[in-house]
C-alpha cells in the first residue's frame, strides 16, 4: 500500500505528536493529520484518510478506512496492522514499519 | 532533510541518530540561542567531552525511535543514544549521558544523572521529570514539554 492521507490517533499525546512529525518530515509528499482517540471517528468521516493509526480501532474504523494499525493497544508489545485487506500482528513494532506504509514520493 | 535509513537499527541496540534541523515546526520550543560553537568555548570542560547526551531507554520501541528520532532532529548539538531499558544502568555508566528518558527509573539513574524523564511509567498518563534534583510531575507531557527539558540539559551540562 502506499497511504497518501494518514489520521494518527494513538495515545499518549507526546507519542502522537512524535509520529506526526515523524511522519510529516520523512514523508512530507503524505498528508498527516493529528486527532485524539476520543475525536477519532468524527475525524475519519471529515478527513477520509486512507490510513489510520490509533490506539485502539473502532468500529468506525474498520467500517470506513482502507488500512489501519492498532499500534501497542493497552499498551500491549504487539500491534494489529490490517493493510490492503489482510490482518498481521506484529511484535516489537520499529518507526520503519510504520514509515513503509507511506506511499512513495511522486 | 531527513531519510529514514537511520531509524533501523540492524544488530545493534544502540545507535546515534543522524544530524540536520528540521524546519517548520512553528508549536515547538526554539532551542536556546546560547549553543557554544564560537572559538570562545575551547575552555569550556564541557567541550572536552563532546556534545551533551541523551539516553533514550524508553518503551515501546516505535516511540523510543520516534522521540529519538525528533530531539535528534531539532536539538541538533545533542547527541541522542537509543538502547533498550533492560540495558539502561550499564549504558548509563558508559556513556555518561546528561540526560535520560525512559519508562522506568532505577536507582542508578537517580544517583547519576542530573536530569531525567521518566514517561508515562506503568503506562499511565503521568510522567515524573528530575531536573538538577527538582522533581516535577506532567499529567500528560507533550512533546514541547520534553524539548524545554532536553534544553534545560544542555545549559546544565554546558554550565559545568
Amino acid at each position: 500500500m502506499g497511504a497518501r492521507r494518514i489520521l494518527v490517533a494513538n495515545e499518549l499525546a507526546s507519542y502522537r505528536q512524535t509520529l506526526a512529525i515523524v511522519l510529516r518530515e520523512l514523508r512530507p509528499h503524505v498528508e498527516v493529520f493529528e486527532t485524539t482517540s476520543e475525536d477519532l471517528d468524527g475525524e475519519i468521516t471529515r478527513l477520509r484518510p486512507d490510513l489510520v493509526i490509533c490506539s485502539r480501532v473502532t468500529s468506525t474504523v474498520r467500517q470506513r478506512v482502507a488500512n489501519w494499525v492498532e499500534l501497542y493497544p493497552e499498551c500491549k508489545p504487539y500491534s494489529t496492522f490490517y493493510i490492503d485487506g489482510q490482518h498481521r500482528v506484529k511484535q516489537d513494532v520499529q518507526l520503519s514499519d510504520l514509515l513503509e506504509l507511506c506511499a512513495s514520493p511522486p | 532533510m531527513l531519510k529514514s535509513g537511520p531509524f533501523v537499527p540492524t544488530a545493534a541496540q544502540t545507535y546515534p541518530v543522524h544530524e540536520a534541523a528540521l524546519g517548520g515546526i512553528d508549536s515547538l520550543p526554539e532551542p536556546p540561542d546560547n549553543r557554544p560553537e564560537d572559538p570562545a568555548d575551547v575552555g569550556n570542560p564541557t567541550r572536552k567531552r563532546g556534545r551533551p547526551r541523551v539516553l533514550m531507554a524508553n518503551e515501546p520501541r516505535a516511540y523510543r525511535e520516534g522521540i529519538a528520532a525528533v530531539i535528534s532532529q531539532l536539538r541538533p548539538t545533542v547527541v541522542v543514544e537509543t538502547v533498550e531499558p533492560d540495558a539502561l544502568d550499564a549504558s548509563i555508566k558508559r556513556y555518561v549521558p546528561d540526560m535520560v528518558i525512559c519508562s522506568k527509573a532505577t536507582e542508578t539513574l537517580k544517583g547519576r544523572v542530573r536530569v531525567w524523564v521518566e514517561l508515562y511509567p506503568e503506562n499511565g498518563a503521568i510522567s515524573v521529570a528530575s531536573i538538577d534534583g527538582r522533581r516535577m510531575e506532567y499529567t500528560e507531557i507533550q512533546l514541547p514539554d520534553l524539548l524545554s527539558i532536553v534544553d534545560k540539559a544542555e545549559e546544565l551540562a554546558r554550565a559545568n
